[in-house]
């Protein structure tokens, strides 16, 4: 866990962080790869919970375009910007999924099926980490979705909240009650 | 477990898998950012174009609205319609409008021989005439001229009647003449502290003669009259009469900007 309730993430300290947006809001090439590289592997992990394995890389690029393209109404938090690209690749999955509405794996609207394929499954040994895998398969999407950003995507409460457009204290109620259900999957799983 | 480690635990579970962006990713990167960059200026146009609209609905608006409250036969408030002036929208200044009502009273007041009420209506027309701008001046100079030549010449005829009266009296002072000269000297005194000596109040003659100018022939006419009251009322009258300049004349006008 790094830094307080983060978890996850490969965030930049803040004055550089903030240094290279201003630059990436100049149109600096550098500066967008930076962020790129930086909130890629998150963002990749996100995204693919919610699509089939060959639309991914689309929608991280696209994600990333309408980030450049977005680049001029983004103010600058202290959370620094990694919380509006993941509110960017949200909106991205919603937008695919309203697109194609056939998707098998319509995650937001009826629930991830478990995959063998997600990247990292074959870095997954352990059988605890495999009945934690299922278990948050088992939770409702809304509790998914809000822990996919704190755990994936490496969102405190606060900046998880500025992502779904809910009030802090909403969200710590909810991350309580989702980890308390995910408890009772566990201790019922075999 | 609590949930701090059981989040943490969750991570673990569901940490991504350390990768790097695909080449093809980058290059749309790169690709996007030239866009959005040659994008730039049209953007920073379409900025600047984004204020016309609500201009042209406010000029819209407001055009609708004058109109609507000329047919309900009231008019813009005084603070809109010189907003409107000031931007140059085709609404007619407060100033253009104070003018007309003046010189529409001064009209009645002439029209019900009413001495005082011409003598205040003239006053304030001129007074008036003075703040309007060249452009709305050309529209009413000569109504105006017209109106304050008809004033002066009804004031002095009214003048000349109580100077002969006056001639005819005793050998006391006359009150008439006492008032010329308080008059005359006040006239002195406003035509040295007047500001308005652009010379655009009009007079019959000129059309656009001196305030200064007019107003000191004023006060040597009004001690003329003085002098001359007790001893030749006709002459006096013929020299007001013959004097175009002195339609300018009021002999009873304070500084209309003091």
């Amino acid at each position: 866990m790094r830094g307080g309730d983060r978890y996850e993430g490969d965030e930049m300290a803040e004055p550089d962080a903030r240094r290279t947006v201003e630059l990436a809001a100049a149109g600096d090439h550098d500066a967008w790869e930076q962020i790129y590289r930086s909130v890629y592997p998150r963002l990749r992990a996100y995204v693919a919970r919610h699509v089939n394995a060959d639309a991914v890389d689309d929608m991280v690029s696209e994600t990333m375009m309408r980030a450049v393209a977005g680049i001029d109404g983004y103010r600058w938090e202290p959370a620094g910007i990694d919380p509006w690209v993941f509110g960017i690749a949200r909106r991205v999955v919603v937008d695919h999924h309203r697109k194609s509405g056939r998707d098998r794996r319509n995650a937001l609207a009826e629930g991830l099926p478990a995959s063998a394929s997600e990247p990292g499954d074959a870095l997954i040994h352990a059988d605890e980490l495999t009945a934690m895998r299922a278990a948050f398969e088992r939770l409702p999407t809304a509790d998914r979705q809000l822990l996919e950003l704190r755990v994936i995507a490496g969102l405190s409460a606060d900046e998880v909240a500025g992502v779904l457009g809910k009030r802090p204290g909403t969200i710590r109620t909810a991350q309580s009650r989702a980890l308390a259900r995910l408890r009772t999957i566990m201790d019922q799983q075999p | 477990m609590n949930d701090d480690e059981l989040l943490q635990q969750l991570a673990d579970a569901l940490a991504p898998e350390p990768c790097v962006p695909p080449a093809a990713g980058l290059q749309a990167l790169h690709r996007s950012i030239d866009a959005a960059t040659r994008s730039a200026r049209p953007q920073r146009r379409r900025l600047r174009r984004r204020w016309l609209l609500p201009a042209v609905a406010a000029v819209s608006a407001l055009g609708v609205c004058n109109l609507a409250l000329a047919a309900a036969g009231t008019s813009l408030p005084r603070v809109v319609r010189t907003a409107a002036h000031e931007l140059n929208l085709p609404v007619d200044s407060p100033a253009l409008l104070d003018t007309r009502h003046h010189r529409d009273a001064l009209r009645a007041a002439l029209d019900r021989n009413d001495p005082a009420a011409i003598e205040t209506q003239a006053r304030q027309l001129r007074a008036a005439f003075v703040g309007l701008d060249n452009g709305e001046r050309n529209t009413i100079t000569a109504d105006v001229e017209q109106l304050l030549a008809r004033a002066d010449n009804t004031l002095d005829t009214a003048t000349t009647a109580t100077d002969a009266d006056d001639a005819t009296a005793t050998t006391r002072p006359s009150p008439t003449t006492s008032a010329t000269t308080t008059v005359a000297d006040s006239q002195r005194r406003t035509a040295n502290t007047n500001p308005n000596t652009d010379g655009q109040v009009p007079g019959p003659s000129s059309g656009a003669n001196n305030i200064d100018t007019s107003t000191t022939e004023n006060n040597s006419n009004s001690e003329t009259t003085q002098n001359n009251s007790n001893s030749n009322t006709g002459q006096d009258t013929g020299s007001n009469q013959s004097n175009g300049g002195d339609l300018n004349v009021d002999n009873n006008q304070p500084d209309p900007n003091p």
